[in-house]
């Protein structure tokens, strides 16, 4: 086939592609008879509230001399790494600030990094396009580095994201700027599968976010500047399940919404969105109207445990709390004393869902606590001791200095009748994120 | 680089040059004249198999015609709106979770 009758073909492609797209544009527009919001508003639910004295920021994790470009937590113990551009990944205490691990990096240009399930391990990626593994148990070289475990090479651009396959320390899935993900094998250092690129059906620009299905691990996500998001099952890697269309901009991030059905997406086009993964329907556009011209891109975002907020990273700094029911900002954390001073880069919830941390370009990371009515209670036990009635309190040490005793009514009082109570001691603030 | 060609005149041995043939200035190697740049075709095919497999995508996952059997997005956003408030959050007071 000559160059011209390609150039035609290809051209006729195109045209066919486009005009399909659009057939199924206008049949998805017929059946989005409503989003969530609306939605929401129509069964008459309350916004959430939060009030500006309801929030204090706990921790500020500073080491860094550069740029913080990701963290992680890890699923059980309350350990966070993060990966700066000073050309370090260092590995905090979350409940002490303290630094457990400082690694120097073979490539000071990391862009992710990410926790193993068991939290023996972390890796890294970036502009070497390679992914690096590295054991914190391993004992450290004569010159008090924490050598490569394993280092995951075949991308042949840079590693933007990095994620462990939950409950396995031994595979973890990666998305590059050469338009691919890929799925490895650490125990081999080989590909096990090839997500997209110049043979298969995939993103058609750089993918630079993934996120994997916690109810169902065999299923990922990813966001790509191709605007679109797409869902991939690792068992069938000649083609996406799913393409997710809307955005207007990169899909710099993507995020599986707590119940795994659901998925929302942060972009440069300045919106966060939800998508629906089995219908593909976009249930709801998540945009703060910014007074100048110049639209901040969403860098990062995470949902709380129940999904009914959505924290999202902006690149001007700000770090919206969405109430995803309603689609209202309800708090900016930007604008609290204490925050950030740069582009929010990257955020996190810990496992247990009751502790935010982000991570700026002013080189912090700062945690902030989920401290509720019913969660910041202590109760005297039989022994005369303080019972926990919510663990990440006492996990957190959040009775240092703040709060304010009441009595409790009755009622909530049965809700912890199992702890025999003598003494309720409650903090004044319910919601205490960063 | 120069090349020089010498040419001998007549018997006596004496030798002078004649010609100098200068080689054009270098400059970026484009495609050898006459054929096809093979790398250029190979993206270009490649682009046309992946358009092609997306239209068949298109039609054999008959993602056409199954969206008409979609649910509504109201089914989801109820679905949604059910999950929210039946799970604690941490970040949640608990007088919200029933509004």
């Amino acid at each position: 086939m000559s160059v011209s009758e390609l150039k035609d073909r290809h051209a006729t492609a195109i045209e066919t592609v486009n005009s399909l797209k659009d057939r199924l544009r206008q049949k998805r527009l017929q059946l989005l008879d409503i989003d969530v919001a609306g939605y929401s508003r129509s069964q008459g639910r309350n916004p959430v509230s939060f009030g500006p004295t309801d929030l204090v920021c706990c921790r500020t994790l500073q080491g860094h001399a550069g740029k913080v470009y990701s963290l992680d937590w890890t699923t059980e113990r309350n350990r966070i790494v993060s990966a700066s551009q000073d050309g370090r990944l260092i590995v905090w205490n979350a409940l002490t600030s303290q630094k457990t691990h400082a690694i120097k990096l073979p490539c000071a240009w990391v862009m992710t990094c990410a926790f193993s399930p068991t939290g023996q391990s972390v890796a890294c990626g970036g502009l070497d396009s390679v992914c690096s593994i590295f054991n914190l148990n391993s004992p450290t070289d004569k010159d008090g580095n924490l050598p490569v475990s394993r280092m995951l090479s075949g991308h042949k651009g840079y590693v933007s994201c990095c994620q462990y396959v939950p409950d396995e320390d031994t595979h973890l899935i990666t998305s590059s700027g050469d338009q691919t993900c890929v799925l490895w094998d650490i125990t081999t250092g080989l590909r096990t599968s090839v997500f997209g690129g110049e043979f298969q059906s995939g993103h058609t620009s750089d993918v630079l976010s993934v996120s994997i299905n916690g109810t169902n691990s065999r299923m990922f996500l990813s966001g790509s500047c191709d605007c679109t998001a797409r869902l991939w099952d690792t068992r069938v890697a000649s083609r996406a399940v799913g393409t997710f269309h809307g955005h207007e901009g990169d899909v710099n991030t993507v995020k599986f919404f707590p119940d795994g059905y659901r998925f929302g997406t942060g972009s440069g086009d300045g919106t966060c969105r939800l998508f629906d993964i089995r219908t593909g329907h976009q249930l709801q556009v998540y945009y703060q109207q910014h007074g100048d011209n110049e639209v901040p891109h969403v860098t990062s975002l995470a949902f709380s445990i129940s999904g009914r907020l959505l924290f999202a990273g902006y690149s001007n700094g700000d770090c919206y709390v969405w109430d995803t029911l309603l689609a209202q900002v309800v708090l900016d954390l930007g604008s609290l004393q204490n925050s950030h001073e740069g582009r929010i880069s990257c955020l996190g919830l810990s496992a247990d869902g009751s502790a935010l941390c982000t991570g700026s370009w002013d080189t912090n990371l700062k945690i902030g606590i989920a401290g509720v009515f019913t969660g910041i209670l202590f109760a005297g036990g039989k022994a005369g001791n303080l019972v926990p009635i919510c663990e990440n309190v006492m996990r957190f040490g959040l009775l240092e200095g703040i709060g304010e005793y009441f009595e409790l009514s009755w009622s909530k009082r049965l809700l912890y009748s199992q702890y025999e109570l003598q003494v309720l001691i409650a903090f004044h603030c319910f919601v205490l994120p960063w | 680089m120069i090349m020089k060609e010498e040419e001998k005149e007549g018997s006596c041995g004496s030798a002078s040059v004649v010609l100098v043939v200068e080689e054009p200035p270098k400059s970026p190697r484009s495609p050898p004249g006459g054929r096809l740049d093979l790398y250029g075709k190979r993206r270009q095919m490649v682009k046309v198999q992946v358009l092609e497999r997306e239209i068949e995508d298109l039609f054999k996952q008959e993602e056409l015609k199954s969206v008409e059997d979609l649910p509504p997005a109201s089914r989801c956003c109820k679905e949604v709106d059910d999950f929210v408030r039946a799970k604690p959050d941490p970040f949640i007071a608990v007088y919200d979770y029933r509004t």
